[in-house]
């Protein structure tokens, strides 16, 4: 009792519990792991997550918006197609998608591994350990990633991908794009403007899409046993292990609040209007 | 009429969409001579603006071209090769202006970087020498009395006529033989209004272009620059004539309204005791153009066949001056 | 009383509006007919919760079962699947419901009060916006001990981390709608703020209120589904969800779940043709009610 401080009132608790936080220190895990810091339990967890959020969010990004903004100028029937697609693949559950794949993929047709994130007889490799890089292991981690990956990208693919249809349909009817066209552009070169001008309000969209993201990789996680901060959380709940439940969801929201500021400031980056700031 | 530098024989376009079938224009026929300059007036929705984007080559994705031909100094649009049109008519030969030119920009690129982009699409690769390229349009700009510190920025942080001279200008870096200008004035001040047209006639007398088709819905403004004047009404031209002609005679009845429903200040002229007089009714829908002459609903003068017949075009002797009326069919001018 | 006339006249001209329009038609006829599975199916078919021991559970197509049953307690999946549905449609009204209503109430607050009511309100949306929804789920319902979770309280606590951008759009059109000239009149002759909001602004934005909903409702299943799935939503037990029965699914203890494809594989079918179906519906609305996005 003594050593998880609950001995003392709980007014010094709460008292001891602010402190030891501004000082970093998020306590001890109760439970499953008697005497590791919460710190580092969270701490080595990160990477994992990250490892599926950033590539999800940057891939689906690029490749949604672009094949968006060719949906957009090949109007007809293929566009069509594309747009009901991508709003389909948009509605899908992520976390049932992917049990979807570990039956096709896994079960039926030993493609990829259902579970896990390694095997167990290959050395893991490190992002931030050199010394461990090599192709097995690369290629061992690749196996491993491409089911949960998967299941979250082709979601985010479809969100992106239809939003950019609609945005840059809208643009091709602004008057810079029939200047340009009188002032005979290549085709090529109009639809590189209207992308160029569709694309900054997708950059709200990113922050949205960023916290939905973190969410969905909680439970994407679970169902594939991949070993990131969202399993963590879901694991401290059922075993009700306070500790690490606060220390996790902190982690979350501190991910969330950086990402939100980095995406902020990108989109001043990319924006002339608001990097200059120039009349109203 | 050879040589004429356009020709517009009985053109007819069609915006297509959810809201049906428009008749935004129905077979205009009109010559621009090199050298002249036209204005083309008349009320909002008449098919001015409609007009020109047809003749430019490249109208809105809902504005169908219908029939009829355009012919921009030798070249056939809408017949030839897009790529011909685009190499060797579009810019080059003819400019189009378009109205609120001041979205005309891209918004997010710097004003020369548009103008390299420009010149790339116009050559066909990138430009070798771009200081070259961006000094040579400096001292093209300066004509229109732009610094060349506009050229670096982007256009929101340029004000509507500086926006708007910056196009012009750009429409007219090849010298092309016809620009044609939609409603340039129309969102400016007086004072800029008056700089727009000066600058205008400069480029003209400068041989920096030959003609220009002048689109307003103002006449007064049409009178300070233009030669001829052009007078549309729901889609067709009502009235063709020289600028002096019209203001000081107009024939048809609606040409006749629009004139007397100018103020302005005419110092010698009293005008004492006149008041100003509007045209009764409403622009007709489009959809539906009104059998016979599209003006008869809204017409002081209007006879039993100008409710079932459509009104020929008649041609004075000296060949200056056309009418769509009935009014002159027998007899004539 | 009058206003009750106001909106039922306001909501029947929107309805036939609504049932001209080709996407909403789509949308809601497959929304209607899987909500008819969830109403009748439990009538027809065997109790869901019955259970015999059966080690295997039977694939799907042997006699008396559709869709095969469960392991190891030998329920019948496609009843399991009926109730579902109509549980999970019901989450999602619910959810979808309380999380429109705080939406309402705090888009329209500020606007109203303005000053500090309007930055308290505007605080208070920023700050739970940005709280990651699922993970702030689960601490949630994991707060709550688990014979208390019912249908009920998950759905109020789903309704409480989506309101947000509801109420963000929502104080975006109310503003909108401020400034136009029959408020403006209405404020000259007099009347109260909360008249104003309650007569003149809120009819007018029945439709808009109306397609939040529709969005709220769709986001609210897939929570649940969600936490469901990771055990944390309504006792899985009592309440069979569509998330539910992917949970128990993952967690029988004796076969692999991922070999009885039957068990898992439908639920989430029938809640991606669901929201399918309502995005449609959404869309259609959109289309009806913003006449700029018609296109031939």
């Amino acid at each position: 009792m003594k050593y998880y401080g609950f001995d003392k009132s709980p007014l010094e608790q709460y008292i001891t519990f602010w402190q030891n936080l501004l000082r970093g220190d998020l306590g001890v895990s109760i439970s499953l792991f008697p005497g590791n810091s919460v710190v580092s339990i969270v701490g080595s967890r990160i990477p994992y997550t990250l490892e599926l959020v950033i590539p999800v969010l940057i891939i689906s990004f690029l490749l949604g918006n672009w094949i968006g903004a060719k949906a957009a100028y090949i109007g007809g029937k293929l566009s069509n197609f594309i747009y009901f697609l991508s709003v389909f693949s948009n509605r899908l559950p992520s976390f049932w998608f992917g049990m979807v794949l570990v039956y096709l993929l896994a079960i039926r047709f030993h493609i990829f591994p259902p579970y896990g994130y390694q095997t167990l007889e290959i050395r893991p490799m490190l992002w931030w350990d050199i010394s461990t890089w090599n192709p097995t292991a690369f290629l061992d981690k690749l196996r491993y990633f491409c089911l949960p990956f998967i299941s979250l990208f082709i979601v985010y693919l479809g969100g992106w991908a239809t939003g950019m249809r609609a945005m840059v349909i809208h643009e091709l009817d602004s008057g810079y794009i029939r200047y340009a066209e009188a002032l005979g552009f290549r085709k090529n070169k109009v639809q590189s403007y209207a992308q160029r001008n569709a694309i900054l309000p997708q950059f709200t969209g990113l922050n949205l899409y960023l916290n939905a993201l973190i969410g969905e990789t909680t439970v994407v996680e679970t169902v594939f046993g991949w070993p990131g901060v969202g399993r963590l959380m879901y694991q401290s709940v059922v075993s009700q292990d306070y500790s690490v439940i606060f220390g996790s969801f902190l982690v979350v929201m501190i991910v969330v609040v950086v990402g939100n500021f980095i995406i902020d400031v990108l989109y001043g980056l990319v924006d002339p209007r608001i990097r200059i700031g120039g009349r109203a | 009429m050879a040589g004429a530098l356009l020709e517009v024989e009985n053109l007819k376009g069609y915006y297509r969409g959810a809201f049906g079938v428009v008749h935004g224009v129905d077979g205009v026929t009109l010559t621009l001579e090199g050298g002249e300059v036209v204005g083309l007036a008349g009320e909002s929705g008449c098919g001015k603006s409609t007009l020109a984007e047809l003749v430019s080559g490249s109208p809105p994705r809902n504005l169908y071209y219908e029939g009829g031909r355009i012919i921009v100094d030798g070249f056939e649009i809408y017949k030839i090769d897009p790529e011909i049109l685009r190499k060797e008519v579009q810019c080059k030969r003819m400019s189009y202006v378009p109205q609120a030119s001041m979205e005309s920009l891209n918004p997010v690129k710097r004003i020369r970087k548009f103008l390299l982009d420009v010149m790339e699409e116009r050559i066909g690769e990138k430009p070798k020498n771009e200081e070259e390229v961006v000094k040579m349009a400096a001292e093209h700009f300066k004509k229109l009395g732009l610094e060349p510190w506009v050229l670096d920025r982007y256009p929101f942080e340029l004000s509507g006529g500086m926006k708007q001279r910056v196009v012009i200008g750009i429409s007219t870096l090849w010298n092309p033989k016809l620009l044609i200008v939609d409603e340039p004035t129309s969102a400016l001040d007086v004072v800029s209004q008056k700089r727009m047209i000066k600058a205008l006639m400069d480029l003209k007398e400068e041989g920096i272009i030959q003609s220009i088709l002048f689109i307003s819905h103002d006449i007064s403004t049409l009178r300070q620059i233009c030669d001829r004047c052009v007078v549309m009404y729901a889609g067709k031209i009502v009235e063709t004539g020289s600028m002096e002609d019209i203001i000081s005679s107009p024939l048809h009845p609606y040409t006749q309204g629009l004139i007397s429903s100018i103020v302005s200040y005419e110092p010698g002229k009293r005008r004492r005791g006149r008041y100003i007089k509007s045209i009764p009714g409403e622009h007709p829908d489009l959809r539906n153009p009104p059998p016979g002459c599209r003006f008869h609903p809204r017409c002081p003068y209007a006879m039993e066949v100008c409710k079932t017949e459509v009104p020929p075009v008649i041609i004075s002797e000296k060949g200056k001056r056309e009418v769509s009326c009935w009014l002159y069919s027998r007899g004539g001018k | 009383m009058k206003i009750g006339r106001e909106y039922f006249k306001q909501a029947a001209g929107i309805w036939s509006l609504l049932i001209a329009n080709l996407k909403f038609k789509i949308g809601f006829s497959i929304v209607v007919v899987i909500a008819l599975l969830g109403i009748i199916g439990p009538f027809v078919t065997p109790d869901p919760l019955t259970y015999h021991w059966d080690e295997s559970g039977l694939p799907p197509l042997t006699l008396g079962h559709l869709l095969g049953t469960t392991a190891p307690w030998g329920q019948d999946v496609f009843a399991q699947l009926c109730t579902g549905i109509r549980n999970s449609l019901f989450v999602g009204i619910l959810g979808g419901g309380i999380g429109t209503l705080i939406a309402v109430l705090v888009g329209t607050l500020g606007p109203y009060k303005g000053g500090i009511a309007d930055d308290i309100a505007n605080f208070t949306t920023n700050i739970v916006m940005v709280f990651p929804v699922y993970p702030a789920l689960l601490v949630l319902s994991a707060a709550v001990p688990k014979e208390g979770r019912s249908v009920l309280l998950v759905a109020t606590l789903i309704a409480l981390t989506s309101w947000p951008w509801a109420a963000r759009t929502i104080r975006s059109q109310v503003l909108s709608l401020k400034e136009r000239e029959f408020v403006n009149l209405a404020k000259l002759s007099g009347m109260s703020s909360r008249s104003i909001v309650l007569r003149e602004v809120l009819p007018n934005m029945m439709a808009y209120v109306t397609m939040v909903f529709v969005l709220l409702m769709g986001g609210a299943m897939l929570a649940e589904t969600g936490i469901s799935l990771l055990g944390v939503g309504p006792i899985p037990q009592f309440h069979i969800t569509l998330g539910s029965m992917l949970y128990n699914c993952m967690s029988n203890p004796v076969a692999s779940w991922r070999e009885m494809w039957w068990w898992y594989i439908p639920p989430g079918v029938v809640l991606t043709i669901l929201l399918s179906a309502i995005f449609v519906m959404h869309s259609g609305m959109d289309e009806v009610f913003n006449p700029k996005l018609r296109r031939v």
